[in-house]
């Protein structure tokens, strides 16, 4: 009796491991044959089993297959969606199929799907910054970086999109006026330092930051009161030094570069009068002058 | 300017009418002062802004402002104020030496003030102790 159960376990071990096997591997098969007759609802069910069999998770075929799968599903079902999750499992398949696919087997096939995607993200983050989803926008814009990263993509052409991506959350934020809220303005402080850990000399962003806590410095000066007390007069002139302080090295640097001559000119004028220094509030003063005459 | 008026006391004859800011020369300060002037009162004293281009044409004043570009008047201005009961404020390093009762001056780029309280007592005007401790130097 014990020798029949021994005889019966070992058969169904035999049997459901065979099974697995077929069906993993009929489940590739069903993939491919579900991809050549565009049926990609059904590809996407088999590729799907496939990939999450230990035996394929680390063949570059199922990765790329699934990636073509998604990106296929995506284009018919969620184009539209700027945070699409069809799109999302083509990204990950991607970056699965780059890890996997040392032999580049693949990656020159895959390549067109990749900047395609990448488009698609590229555009979504710009739709998402007209709908004012900044977060939405920042995600699919690390995504686009990442996918134009991994096909080695002209790296000063990704950071000036970069930048031109950053300029327009700014814009946005700011809707073209000068005047900002505190929570404005703590935003496009943190963008345009960001674009300056990019780029150290772009003007433009230089001057924006200078502008910001120059603006923030003269506000305070705006809104106080003469009733104030002392202890906070000084306090708060602190605070309005430290902030034309912060704005100066900005401006300075936008000076350089001949950016808004005039402007800055005038930014310099009034930070280094604010800062008590009239040398050289003067002596930019008298330049500006000159320019205007 | 107006907090210093917080701190020191002027004698009776000096609390009934206007309170006067004189200033000694040209400044932007004169705009300001004149703008508050029309929304404050220095206890019940309305202010009243009164602006001389030099230490001949002084007249009675609270407190007297003397612009950098007039530092050069100070000694005139102290004979002409010296019966009365005056604040004198300048603006030039070493006055708070030669008579001025607060001097301000720019220490990493902010505003501070130097006080002379022998001027200002001299000057039959109180000082309060506060006041003292928030100069950068007492004389």
């Amino acid at each position: 009796m014990k020798r029949l159960i021994y005889i019966l376990s070992l058969l169904l071990t035999v049997t459901s491991t065979v099974k697995a096997q077929f069906v993993q591997n009929n489940s590739m098969s069903k993939a491919e044959f579900y991809i050549q007759k565009a049926e990609f609802d059904s590809a996407q069910k088999y590729i799907d089993i496939a990939a999450n069999h230990e035996e394929f998770t680390k063949q570059a075929k199922v990765w790329f297959y699934r990636s073509f799968i998604y990106k296929e599903q995506y284009k018919t079902k969620e184009k539209q969606d700027l945070n699409s999750s069809l799109r999302s499992e083509c990204a990950i398949s991607i970056d699965k199929l780059y890890k996997i696919d040392t032999a580049n087997t693949y990656l020159t096939q895959a390549e067109p799907l990749v900047k395609y995607i990448a488009s698609t993200y590229y555009n979504d983050a710009a739709r998402a910054i007209n709908n004012e989803d900044y977060k939405l926008a920042n995600n699919n814009f690390a995504h686009y970086k990442h996918l134009q990263t991994l096909i080695k993509a002209d790296e000063n052409t990704l950071t000036n999109h970069e930048i031109q991506f950053k300029f327009a959350i700014a814009t946005a934020i700011s809707k073209g006026q000068d005047k900002v809220d505190s929570t404005q303005r703590h935003h496009l402080i943190n963008i345009y330092k960001e674009i300056l850990a990019i780029d150290k000399n772009n003007a433009s962003a230089n001057y924006n930051l200078s502008l910001l806590y120059y603006n923030e410095g003269v506000d305070i000066v705006n809104n106080m009161d003469y009733d104030m007390e002392f202890e906070n007069l000084m306090a708060t002139q602190e605070k309005i030094a430290n902030l034309f302080s912060a704005a100066l090295p900005y401006m300075l640097k936008a000076y350089e570069f001949n950016y808004r001559k005039e402007d800055t000119l005038e930014g310099l004028k009034n930070i280094y009068y604010g800062l008590n220094d009239t040398e050289k509030s003067n002596y930019y003063k008298q330049e500006l002058e000159s320019l205007q005459k | 300017m107006y907090n210093f008026t917080k701190y020191i006391e002027w004698p009776k004859a000096y609390q009934t009418g206007y309170f006067v800011f004189g200033i000694v020369g040209d400044t932007p300060l004169y705009d300001e002062l004149t703008k508050m002037a029309q929304t404050k009162k220095i206890g019940n004293q309305p202010i009243l802004v009164k602006k001389f281009s030099s230490a001949s044409e002084l007249d009675k004043c609270h407190l007297l402002y003397v612009t950098k570009g007039k530092s050069s008047e100070l000694s005139n201005v102290i004979k002409k104020v010296k019966s009365g009961s005056t604040l004198i404020v300048t603006e030039q390093e070493g006055l708070v030496d030669k008579g001025a009762g607060i001097n301000f001056v720019v220490r990493d780029n902010k505003q501070k003030f130097e006080m002379n309280t022998k001027s200002i007592e001299t000057q039959k005007l109180k000082v309060s102790s506060n006041l003292e401790a928030l100069a950068i130097t007492v004389k």
